[in-house]
């Protein structure tokens, strides 16, 4: 009875850990602009379901807000082309990180991975699944709590209706979240002893997910230490980003799990 | 209510786990500032030329960061080729460089004598800084300058000999004899009386094996750092071809990026579409 | 003979609580037997039930004073999660407290945590598909199930772990997403 079909969690793992470190080590907007290309790809191959989609939304704009804010910053100091330029690619970076993150969270199910986690970590890793979980259900959420408002003669259009809205709206995405942590809890949950109902194996999916993603984060580690491609783009004075095709090849074999495809349920 | 809260707040651990996943993301574009220094002559650099009024030398430094303070050059060269320098007004001002210049704290005690700053325009020339040190941006290909002297401003202060980074940090691959022509081409008909009185403090001539063997323990195989038969130009050196520019236009990778990022974003798309009609058919 | 599960002047008073939400109790059941907790909204019979298996007062706060013992076991001495082997507890909301995406999943997450071996697990998740007529949807996405549906999935959950009591919180509620 094993379930050949789905994929085991830890090859999401090492693909977003793998993506995430490439985005850590470099600057170079060419890079990190394809990472954002490669994560909408690799979400829109391996999606769960449309709830997860409104998490990826979420974490697209937040990180589009991130590389804007943090260029914004450049104005406490002094303004220059080279300054903005740094400040800009920061957040290029930082934003970057979030998107890859938005594709992990919506290509794989958080409680699936807390089970995973070892004994120690069951806690923070369940705070972690139900934080993230609270944001696809209060999307959810805000249409139903309307509906509610509306059938009380309630209606309040537009953006004054936030404040009415934001109260109820988190105070259910809080009560669902306690009523899952309190039920994981009376489960048993975390509690030493662990078996595995349907043990997940490293199928060839699972496979072709993880290890071309780590080639590629060897790639840059490699480009790293030895020093034979740019990896921080000059910004003083500010010169066009190179791209070295190397690196570019590397972050393709990151986009290898939207090719794989998911198997359908 | 009782909430998430709860649970977070009854268990320190997991509250402190949570915090710093969400510090993360913040925190460590902070931290990779610091790429790893390079010791060859690859990755970040920029030029340090220390004009004591005696003699010059010449640092290649290996930047450690994208951008680094003027103050955190002297830092490297003084970490990288034993510089030895000393700081003034709580670590942002230069006060003693190469053994040259006021002990303590206030950098212009030997004043009309002080620290001039000046940034290279990238042909030869220099630029007097319009920040102080510690504000002052140096990123990969920048050049630094410092002359001891007087004048109160670059008018008056004596200037750093001609130079241009290539001269100090030897790209691998360019042909040493390309810098040459740069220097050697009178630009302006500058009467070759006033040539030498804006470097009077001086003194090329001697100066020049002393700049030969300063610069060597940086990179190897210079002699040229001040050709004395080059006029000073102050940066107008538009005709020369000199050496190839740091900043070529885009090259052919950030096509092949182009067209790799189209692909993924238009596959990514058709994936999106394709799946949503096949569910609202199912 | 033991009592299956035992209150002894169990008086509980929430943290932010003015006064108890339920005060002196004892009861006793016995093994095998079938109890039903009847009252008006607000009465307690929340807090009673998660008092059977150590939600509260481990979960809750508050203060808490007797002793509910469940097969011999005081909640006060044992975590939650250490009696889950005795008690299974079904919420009121049965939406809220899945775990994993698939019904057959769902039902393994309890013996999960016991450390049950594989063989065994399989055996009782298929038995508790059965009796509660759940076989044809044990491949569905939780997500996708209707209220009645969602309801019979938390309560074979709860009874494919095995525990010797269960509880339930208004199992026969109609699911109200405006829960107002």
């Amino acid at each position: 009875m094993i379930d050949r079909r789905a994929v085991h969690p830890m090859a999401w793992i090492v693909w977003a850990t793998s993506a995430g470190f490439v985005a850590f080590v470099t600057t170079d907007p060419v890079y990190l602009l394809l990472l954002w290309a490669v994560s909408w790809f690799v979400y829109a191959g391996h999606r769960v379901d449309a709830e997860h989609a409104r998490s990826f939304r979420l974490f697209l704009t937040g990180a589009v807000v991130a590389v804007a804010l943090r260029t914004a910053l450049v104005f406490f100091g002094t303004v220059s082309a080279a300054n903005t330029t740094f400040s800009f690619l920061e957040g290029l970076r930082l934003g970057t990180i979030l998107v890859i993150f938005g594709t992990f969270n919506a290509v794989t199910d958080p409680f699936g991975l807390v089970r995973m986690a070892p004994r120690h970590f069951h806690e923070p890793a369940l705070a972690a699944a139900l934080a993230l979980s609270i944001a696809p259900r209060t999307v959810a959420d805000v249409g139903r709590v309307r509906d509610a408002q509306r059938m009380r003669g309630i209606r309040i259009q537009g953006v004054r209706a936030l404040p009415a809205l934001a109260v109820p709206v988190l105070e259910r995405g809080m009560e669902e979240a306690h009523t899952l942590a309190e039920s994981m809890d009376a489960r048993g949950h975390g509690a030493g002893r662990r078996s595995r109902y349907r043990p997940q194996p490293w199928t060839g999916a699972a496979l072709l997910i993880a290890v071309p993603a780590i080639a590629a984060a060897a790639t840059f580690l490699a480009a790293s230490v030895g020093g034979w491609a740019v990896l921080h783009p000059q910004t003083s004075p500010i010169v066009w980003p190179e791209a070295d095709l190397l690196l570019l090849a590397a972050i393709g074999l990151l986009a290898v799990p939207g090719l794989v495809g998911r198997p359908e349920r | 209510m009782s909430t998430v809260a709860t649970i977070v707040l009854r268990r320190p651990v997991a509250a402190a786990f949570v915090v710093v996943a969400a510090l993360i993301p913040v925190t460590v574009p902070a931290v990779t500032g610091a790429a790893p220094a390079c010791a060859a002559a690859t990755g970040p650099h920029a030029a340090l030329v220390i004009d004591t009024g005696a003699g010059v030398r010449s640092f290649c430094v290996a930047l450690d960061a994208t951008i680094v303070s003027g103050i955190h050059l002297i830092e490297l060269a003084g970490a990288q080729d034993h510089l030895s320098y000393g700081f003034g007004s709580g670590g942002q001002a230069v006060c003693r460089l190469a053994g040259v210049g006021p002990q303590g704290d206030d950098c212009f005690s030997d004043y009309p004598q002080y620290w001039g700053y000046w940034h290279g325009d990238g042909h030869g020339g220099w630029t007097w800084s319009s920040s102080g040190a510690a504000s002052a941006r140096v990123g990969d290909g920048a050049l630094d300058g410092w002359v001891w002297g007087s004048g109160d401003s670059g008018a008056s202060h004596p200037k750093p000999p001609l130079t241009v980074i290539d001269d100090v940090c030897v790209p691998e691959s360019t042909p040493t004899a390309t810098p040459s022509p740069s220097r050697a081409t009178p630009a302006a008909a500058a009467p070759s009386a006033g040539v030498r009185s804006s470097l009077a403090p001086n003194s090329p001539g001697p100066s020049n094996p002393e700049n030969a063997r300063a610069a060597k323990p940086s990179n190897e195989g210079i002699g040229k750092t001040s050709a004395p038969a080059g006029p000073p130009t102050a940066g107008a050196l538009a005709a020369a071809p000199g050496p190839p520019p740091a900043s070529a236009g885009p090259g052919p990778g950030l096509l092949v990026a182009l067209v790799l990022g189209v692909a993924l974003a238009g596959g990514g798309w058709l994936r999106i579409r394709t799946s949503r009609r096949g569910r609202s058919s199912a | 003979m033991s009592d299956a599960l035992r209150f002894d002047g169990v008086t509980y008073t929430y943290p932010e609580g003015a006064r108890p939400a339920i005060e002196d109790v004892d009861l006793a059941i016995d093994e095998g037997s079938f109890a039903l907790a009847v009252g008006p909204t607000g009465s307690g019979k929340s807090t009673l039930l998660r008092a059977a298996n150590g939600l509260v007062p481990q979960f809750t706060g508050g203060t808490f004073t007797g002793r509910v013992s469940v097969n011999g076991r005081d909640t006060l001495a044992h975590p939650p999660r250490r009696l889950a082997d005795v008690v299974a507890f079904v919420p009121q909301d049965p939406g809220a407290s899945f775990v994993l995406d698939r019904v057959e999943d769902e039902l393994g997450y309890g013996m999960e945590n016991l450390g049950v071996d594989p063989v065994h697990m399989r055996r009782r998740v298929e038995e508790t598909l059965d009796l509660l007529d759940l076989a044809g949807l044990r491949d569905r996405s939780v997500r996708t199930l209707s209220g009645g549906e969602r309801q019979r999935v938390a309560i074979a959950a709860a009874l494919a772990a095995g525990p010797r009591i269960l509880v339930l919180d208004e199992p026969t509620s109609q699911l109200d997403p405006q829960g107002a």
